[in-house]
């Protein structure tokens, strides 16, 4: 079993701040692999658990990327195919890379997060499967079985749930709940360092990258708190706040 | 999110492989130790017996315990730096410091006897230790006191292939781990095989209980700390308690020598893991200065409170370097091998990093509750346990704090013109 993963490195949100004054957000911090990422990578590990075969990551992103996919590797991804000179973020120009480099050798399964926590899209998977005409099954919270060239998951609907039988390959994106990722350990990390990487230019790959659209703004939510101050005796103000918590929620 | 921006820095730079290790450790200890540590300590002062093994279990699954040892032996086959990361970001996550007490144990001292003890002895214990199935820590001081190693008084007399150890033990960690731990464990002990001083001291790799079952001649008792509860302390009795001789580290009666070294080791860790709790003690004060107001103004708008925290802050960035350095040297003399340095380097930079690490932290802790006021001394408010935890090593484990000042007076005006 050959299986493709497609990560993406983002900054870490968690450290990211906000000006208060402009609302606009001070990205000068560190990047890291996306969290549904992690999971679509978990997922592909228990499979070669079970099954065996070789876990590539697949990625575009900044130069950085050559730091970042390391947390790939250290996970347990076998070796890696990535792009350092894409700086666009767009869903098509990203879905036409991954593409170019996943066409470069042949999987059994493409594995990659439903969405990613910056910008959320949530397009990759099907841009990818429609640019290599493979069948694709998204929204997956369970990968039942994977055999005699079938792949059977759970589609996670919110309000119902499918189980859906697709032929390989085939791509699949997974949602947060199908797994808890594994952290890498001291000795993965070591070895991560000692795996290969290939490494493609836009160029390599024949891409030209063009924008279909223009970021106007990109600013943090303006919050307007409506901070009502309550006064009296206690069992006056409980009552004050259950009857706003009625009212507001 | 991080609650303090910190400044960057480049002078104590990290490599790719450290920041994604330090990342891992964060990350395990935000999912397994920051929700369960106040719980861990709580329960623990109740039942000292109470010892977190389903934590202690996971941490090995993580390879959270002798970092440095070989992989032959089951160690990570990392740096004595990714050691000191693994301690600090633990003790960032539970600053009472038990866990990363527990953790920084059992890779300083296993480690020291991957340098000096047997090959038999380390294929035994190592393997036990970094997979959370024993305990492997330091026994040296006795009831006449801590500081005086080359003064103490248990015996060892060789019989045969055994030595038959008679004396006592007191103020040592996990005398209940080895009893409650699948395999068990023990420690890196000292006792006289020769004439008075420091030169008559041999070192053992005392097992107090082994596949499970208690070694004959050991007699213990665990004491009531007042903090740091998630580990235990408590003394012990030897009676007539053998020792195999392949359990003998290094040579005999060079003993003192190889617990030094051991205690350099041990020492920066230690002090590792005060920066980490002190992090977290930072951050508790500036989330504090950030909401609380008193007479209409944010309370670190006086100057008597945040002087006060800019001094803190800069004795944990000293501390810190202090710590990394001392790292940094040990990796040149035990991992790099590099001749130009010997493991007498280490003295006062180990001293430094024990000295100011500890002290800091519980200044700091106290400063803290100082400012969070009233409900600081209320258990409902756990940053009094990151003052009790700590404060075991300004008190005195792993080195009492004057004798590191004595290291250092020593080493710095010279030897001679301290008599």
């Amino acid at each position: 079993m050959k299986i493709a993963v497609c990560v993406k490195e983002i900054y870490n949100l968690e450290q990211v701040k906000i000006v208060r004054e402009t609302r606009e957000p001070i990205l000068d911090v560190p990047k890291k692999l996306d969290d549904l990422s992690r999971n679509a990578l978990e997922e592909a590990i228990k499979i070669r658990e079970k099954l065996g075969g070789e876990i590539v990551a697949i990625s575009a992103g900044s130069p950085e990327l050559r730091k970042t996919i390391k947390e790939a590797l250290a996970m347990g991804a076998d070796r890696a195919a990535i792009v350092t000179d894409f700086t666009e973020s767009s869903p098509e120009s990203a879905a036409l890379v991954l593409s170019r480099i996943l066409e470069k050798d042949s999987y059994d399964l493409i594995l990659l997060g439903d969405a990613s926590s910056d910008d959320y899209s949530g397009q990759m998977a099907s841009r990818v499967a429609e640019t290599l005409d493979l069948p694709q099954i998204t929204f997956v919270s369970e990968i039942r079985e994977v055999s005699d060239g079938k792949i059977t998951c759970v589609r996670d609907m919110d309000d119902y749930i499918e189980v859906v039988e697709s032929d390989l390959p085939c791509v699949v994106s997974v949602t947060n709940e199908i797994n808890e990722p594994r952290i890498p350990a001291l000795k993965d990390i070591l070895k991560a360092s000692k795996k290969p990487v290939e490494n493609f230019s836009l160029q390599d790959l024949g891409i030209e990258i063009s924008r279909s659209y223009e970021i106007v703004e990109n600013l943090a939510p303006a919050v307007d708190r409506k901070q009502e101050v309550i006064e009296g005796e206690a069992a006056e103000v409980a009552g004050k706040i259950a009857e706003i918590i009625g009212r507001e929620v | 999110m991080s609650v303090i921006d910190f400044p960057k820095n480049t002078v104590l730079t990290f490599s790719e492989e450290e920041e994604l290790f330090r990342e891992s450790v964060r990350e395990f200890c935000q999912r397994h130790i920051a929700p369960n540590w106040v719980e861990v300590d709580k329960r623990s002062e109740q039942n000292p017996m109470d010892i977190p093994v389903d934590i202690i279990k996971k941490m090995a699954d993580q390879g959270l315990f002798c970092i440095p040892c070989s992989e032959e032996y089951g160690g990570q086959g990392g740096s004595y730096t990714m050691a000191t990361i693994a301690m600090e970001e633990i003790a960032y996550a539970d600053p009472s410091v038990a866990l990363a007490v527990y953790a920084l144990l059992n890779t300083g001292w296993p480690f020291a006897l991957e340098l000096f003890g047997t090959e038999e002895a380390c294929q035994e214990i190592i393997p036990e230790v970094a997979a959370g199935r024993a305990f492997f820590g330091i026994a040296s001081t006795e009831p006449q006191g801590g500081s005086d190693v080359a003064g103490l008084k248990t015996r060892a007399e060789k019989k045969g292939d055994v030595y038959i150890l008679n004396g006592e033990k007191t103020f040592i960690s996990g005398v209940g781990e080895v009893q409650k731990l699948e395999w068990g464990g023990g420690w890196f002990t000292l006792a006289r095989t020769g004439g008075e001083g420091h030169r008559g001291l041999s070192a053992f790799a005392l097992l107090a209980r082994k596949n499970g079952e208690l070694s004959d001649g050991w007699d213990p008792t665990i004491y009531e700390d007042i903090g740091r509860h998630g580990l235990t302390t408590g003394g012990f009795r030897l009676t007539d308690f053998e020792v195999d001789s392949k359990y003998l580290i290094g040579e005999e009666n060079k003993g003192f020598y190889h617990v030094m070294e051991g205690f350099n080791l041990a020492r920066i860790v230690v002090a590792a893991a005060t920066i980490g709790a002190s992090r977290w003690l930072l951050e508790q004060a500036v989330e504090w200065f950030r909401t609380r107001k008193l007479f209409g103004r944010n309370i670190s708008s006086f100057q008597g409170v945040s002087f006060k925290f800019a001094d803190m802050y800069a004795r944990w960035e000293a501390s810190r370097y202090f710590v990394y350095r001392a790292s940094r040297l040990a990796d040149k003399i035990y991992i790099e091998k590099d001749p130009s340095y010997k493991p007498l380097d280490l003295n006062v930079p180990v001293a430094l990093a024990k000295n100011y690490g500890p002290e800091t932290c519980v200044d700091l802790a106290e400063e803290v509750m100082k400012w969070y006021g009233a409900y600081a001394y209320t258990k409902e408010a756990p940053i009094f346990r990151a003052w009790l935890g700590p404060f075991s090593y300004v008190i005195g484990a792993e080195g009492a704090q004057n004798i590191m000042r004595l290291i250092i007076a020593r080493d710095i005006i010279g030897r001679d013109y301290l008599k």
